[in-house]
């Protein structure tokens, strides 16, 4: 597919190298997905730490946009086959998974007494509360949930940490709008029931 | 058990169809999709429950609830859309947003997040909002809603443009006085929600919100509460929370009480300590334990004795202070309502001797600001001063335009609807001189101060407020000012349901005369007490009709039909839009817009035996009557609206009294109308017209130059003054005042030429009037023809006015310039016809 002349900014190279990878990828080479999936993950990270960091005061950026503006940035306006978009949100969403748990493990390990680190007196009661302990138990239940239904993991994935629409979900899953909310919802319960069951949760 | 992958399919499929089927058919449903297998049915039912209690769990995308992002401009919540954020503190960031439900402005804060097992203590929040909206009280902010965003509970509250008593406390240089007076509101905020059994828990200047007009409103109750350890916590958990507890009491701990600094449970005492800490630190601007540490405060919190206020404080205050602020609860005040009588008896007993000079200029100077401002001093009729002993009865009082807080420059009509209710409920106490809307109208906006306003409209009071109509709700802030000294006497903040609008006006009104101790007849006050409920919709079309009434033309009168039509489709027993109607059906008719007739008549007689004490329905009458030339009649209606003091009534009334010769009377009603009304040009205007037929012509002179310099264009006053200099014998003046290119052409004009031997001149005007035929008074040209010595003509004029019944007609009988030939038998059978004498 014809390159678009009009990139002609410093992600030239790399909008090309990245619509090369993707297609390599949908033709199945996996070499070719870990490459990308570096590429994805530089570029996420950097963008969504400077929303971690709360480098970002000027908010022109929706963080929720930030797969979509990956995607631009990295495929320019090369013309993408909707399997290798697909592809791409797939992955894009994983690696914003990786880059949220990361960070809220860091977070954790800054707050935790115990971990060497200092509770100040702080009256931001909210920076002490274990908000990054929720994130990482809905990590691993979203496992145990991808271990028995991996669509339903996967529509979680994308929407939570990817923060794709329904209506996205739908095309890069190719389902129905209706069966990505359906699941969405089931997925939602059962994952709710897993975090609130305690850690022996009843029914596990 | 988790199922395996295929038993997972089998409950994803029920649990999927049993979600689409409605809550009543869900049992059925579920009985036969899974029969006897109970382990399936159990699974599914767990999971309708899971999805019941997840709220909006995981619904936002994580980034979002990770990075705690503020929300921007936009962002929805509901109902509510994000304008800005205004504040971010320790108990989570203060977003202004706009509800789109209601169009009203909230106030949104979100807390830091919870825990999921929380939720419970979400629904705590919720039913203590609750309990304290039942208050309803007007220094508790109000709570409109209660939500939870991806883990983090909001509060939707009522929005307060200003800060907070801690920014307040830096940059007010207020006196004690001006502190107490902040407070005592407060306090009896707090009395009242011990009353409801409420505990604040974190009394503190942060929490205490100050409008820009000085008024303060307490936050946040409850929320302390939120975030307190959970029962039932394990080892590991109370650990953190603890630590979470400790961190959050940290940024308070100067207003905590030593039972809570010891870690005891707090109850209502605590928050009187807490309220002790506030007013020590407002009175004093230091605060009473103040440390180098977190560690040293706690510590003093517990055992030292702060040092006494000093010397300016009045010993009675200090004394309530110091009484609030003691270590053991046992010996403090046991209940915050003992606190409160205490406080304000402290106040009072000093009050007048050390006025707030200070803050003066700063609070109340600009009456555009005075009108939305509600007085600290005042608030909420909770603490008020009496009108000293020596303060000279107030007799007179003007209601500003309320200030239309709606943001919707469409509710214009309804805070000017208030304005005139409130006006004319008032105007019903005889004791008292209410001055009339369209005088008051003209201080919309006005950048005057009270004392001036009061001078110009020769009132020893005024009432200010705002009025702001949201949803099915109306709130009504009201003050009444002296307008000598510029002092509140009152002040109150109403919320009500606005179909009880119209009872809400009569309580205003009945408090305000209360508060001036107007007397009020038994039937006046059975009668602000009967106030009834309204449809909301046609009051709407009421005050929208109202809007147009006045605006003396065609179009607009038209319109004003149509809304009160409206209104009376709306509620048929709606009498004053029926009264509505009827004048504005008169009006139309009597300018010739249309020869419809009887709509007026019969919507007055409604408006009257649905109202029989509505003056604006008599007033509608007396026209009618006095149209019909039913002098009895009219005068029986005028008489009684003028007693209900319609200002339209009285020089409806004055003019019966004028022509039946009974000039003194008129006199008198004319010039209370013009004292009521003083800035309406017409009102101004009539009173000139009953001195000049009094024949008291200088007083009519003045009185009509103050008329025409209300209103240059005043086409009665104009030619009432020339008329008048006729009559003084002053053609030359007459000519002067009529040379105007809406007289030029007129009988008026001819006749000052015909008294200036002008002859020819004269009767080129009076043969173009003739010709050209058209609207004027023919009873003029009579006059004309009389002063031209043309009696024949005159008479032939004069029949010709009298069969289409023209213009002042029934006048005729007093007026000076038939006094010529007040004795010819034509004139006299001419008059006859009047049926003055019945």
């Amino acid at each position: 597919m014809p390159r678009s002349l009009r990139v002609m900014d410093q992600t030239e190279g790399q909008t090309g190298a990245v619509s090369r990878l993707l297609k390599a990828w949908g033709g199945g080479d996996l070499q070719a997905r870990d490459d990308l999936a570096r590429v994805v993950y530089r570029e996420l990270q950097r963008r969504a730490g400077a929303y971690l960091r709360r480098e970002r005061p000027d908010h022109t950026l929706q963080p929720t946009a930030l797969v979509h503006e990956a995607f631009m940035r990295l495929m320019g306006q090369d013309r993408v086959a909707w399997q290798n978009r697909a592809h791409f949100f797939a992955m894009a969403a994983q690696m914003m998974r990786r880059i949220l748990i990361d960070h809220a493990r860091e977070q954790q390990a800054a707050k935790r007494p115990g971990a060497g680190v200092k509770v100040t007196l702080d009256d931001r009661i909210g920076a002490v509360q274990p908000r990054e302990c929720e994130f990482i138990a809905l990590d691993r239940a979203l496992d145990e949930l991808t271990r028995i239904d991996p669509r339903q993991g996967q529509i979680v994935e994308l929407r939570y940490f990817g923060g794709l629409s329904e209506q996205d979900i739908g095309e890069v899953l190719s389902i129905s709008r209706a069966t990505v909310t359906r699941e969405w919802q089931t997925a939602r319960a059962w994952l709710y029931r897993r975090m609130t069951a305690g850690p022996a949760g009843k029914n596990a | 058990m988790t199922p395996d992958a295929g038993g997972w399919d089998r409950v994803k499929h029920v649990f999927q169809s049993a979600f689409e089927q409605s809550p009543d058919t869900r049992p059925a449903f579920l009985d036969a999709a899974c029969g006897d297998d109970r382990s399936l049915r159990a699974e599914v039912e767990s999971l309708l429950r899971a999805h019941e209690q997840a709220g909006s769990f995981a619904e936002r995308p994580a980034i979002d609830g990770v990075t705690g992002r503020p929300l921007q401009r936009g962002d929805r919540l509901g109902p509510y859309e994000i304008v800005e954020l205004v504040g971010a503190g320790g108990m989570g960031d203060v977003y202004r947003a706009r509800d789109t439900k209601l169009g009203r402005d909230v106030a949104i804060k979100v807390l830091p997040p919870l825990f999921i097992a929380d939720a419970n203590r979400l629904a705590r929040l919720e039913r203590e909002a609750r309990a304290l909206a039942s208050l309803s009280h007007p220094h508790i902010l109000t709570v409109h809603d209660v939500g939870e965003l991806d883990g983090r509970p909001y509060l939707v509250t009522e929005f307060v443009d200003g800060g907070t008593l801690k920014t307040w406390t830096r940059s007010d240089t207020g006196t004690w006085r001006h502190s107490v007076d902040l407070l005592a509101g407060v306090a009896d905020g707090l009395a009242a929600a011990h009353a409801a059994g409420i505990v604040h828990r974190d009394v503190k200047p942060d929490n205490i919100l100050v409008s820009t007009h000085g008024y303060a409103k307490l936050a946040d109750f409850g929320l302390a509460k939120l975030f307190e350890v959970p029962a039932g916590a394990t080892a590991t958990d109370s650990e953190a929370t603890r630590q979470t507890h400790l961190g959050m009491i940290v940024g308070t701990i100067a207003y905590m009480s030593p039972e809570q600094a010891a870690g005891k449970p707090a109850d209502a005492r605590s928050d009187i300590f807490s309220f002790g800490v506030v007013l020590y630190e407002v009175l004093s601007g230091r605060q009473p334990f103040a440390g180098a540490s977190d560690l040293e405060v706690l510590q003093r919190v517990q055992h030292h004795t702060p040092d006494p206020l000093d010397g300016e404080i009045p010993p009675a205050l200090r004394t309530v202070v110091e009484k609030a602020l003691e270590k053991d609860p046992a010996e403090r005040y046991q209940s915050m309502r003992d606190m409160v009588v205490d406080l304000r008896r402290s106040s009072r007993q000093t009050a007048e001797t050390r006025a707030p000079a200070a803050t003066r200029s700063r609070r109340w100077l600009a009456v555009a600001a005075a009108a939305i401002v509600l007085s600290a001093i005042g608030a909420a009729g909770l603490w008020r001063m009496r009108p000293a002993t020596t303060a000279p009865r107030i007799r007179s009082i003007a209601v500003l335009p309320l200030q239309n807080l709606s943001r919707d420059p469409d509710q214009e009509f309804f805070s000017d609807g208030t304005t005139e209710a409130l006006t004319s409920n008032l105007a019903q106490i005889h004791d008292l001189d209410v001055i009339s809307r369209t005088s008051v109208m003209r201080y919309k906006g006005t950048s005057k101060t009270v004392p001036e306003i009061g001078r110009e409209l020769g009132v020893d009071a005024i009432v200010a407020g705002t009025v702001q109509r949201v949803g099915g709700r109306v709130r009504i802030t009201a003050q009444l000012i002296r307008a000598s000294t510029d002092k509140h006497l009152w002040a109150s903040e109403y919320e009500r349901d606005a179909a009880d609008v119209l009872k809400l006006e009569a309580e205003i009104a009945r408090t305000i005369a209360q508060e001036i101790q107007a007397h009020l007849t038994p039937e006046e006050t059975r009668r602000l007490a009967s106030a009834r409920s309204i449809n909301p919709e046609a009051r709407e079309a009421f005050l929208l009709g109202r809007y147009h009434q006045f605006k003396d033309n065609e179009a607009d009168a038209r319109q004003a039909i149509g809304y009160f039509q409206r209104a009376i489709r709306l509620q048929p027993n709606y009498a004053a839009a029926h009264a509505g109607l009827s004048l504005t059906s008169r009006f139309l008719q009597t300018r010739g817009f249309t020869q419809e007739e009887g709509a007026a008549r019969t919507a007055a007689l409604r408006a009257i035996e649905l109202d029989p004490n509505l003056g604006e329905a008599h007033a509608a009458m007396a026209g009618l009557k006095f149209d019909d030339w039913d002098w009895t009649g009219a005068e029986t209606e005028a008489r009684q609206a003028f007693k209900l003091n319609d200002v339209h009534g009285e020089t409806i009334y004055a003019g019966v009294l004028t022509i039946t010769g009974r000039h003194a009377q008129a006199i008198a009603a004319a010039e209370h109308a013009a004292k009521v009304d003083p800035l309406s040009p017409l009102i101004q205007s009539d009173y000139g017209i009953a001195l000049f037929f009094a024949r008291k012509y200088e007083d009519a002179l003045s009185q009509l130059k103050r008329a025409l310099e209300l209103e240059p264009r005043n086409y009665a006053a104009i030619l009432m003054l020339g008329v008048t200099y006729g009559a003084m014998g002053k053609p030359q003046e007459a000519l002067a005042t009529l040379d105007r290119p809406e007289f030029r052409e007129s009988p008026y004009i001819a006749r000052a030429y015909a008294l200036l031997g002008r002859r020819d001149d004269a009767l080129r005007v009076l043969n173009g009037v003739v010709k050209r035929g058209g609207a004027f008074d023919l009873q003029q040209v009579a006059i004309a023809y009389f002063a031209l010595g043309d009696k024949d003509r005159g008479f032939e004029w004069l029949t010709k006015a009298f069969d289409q019944r023209s213009g002042y007609v029934p006048w005729a009988n007093v007026q000076p310039a038939f006094d010529g030939i007040r004795d010819d038998p034509r004139f006299k059978a001419l008059v006859a016809r009047l049926k003055l004498s019945d």
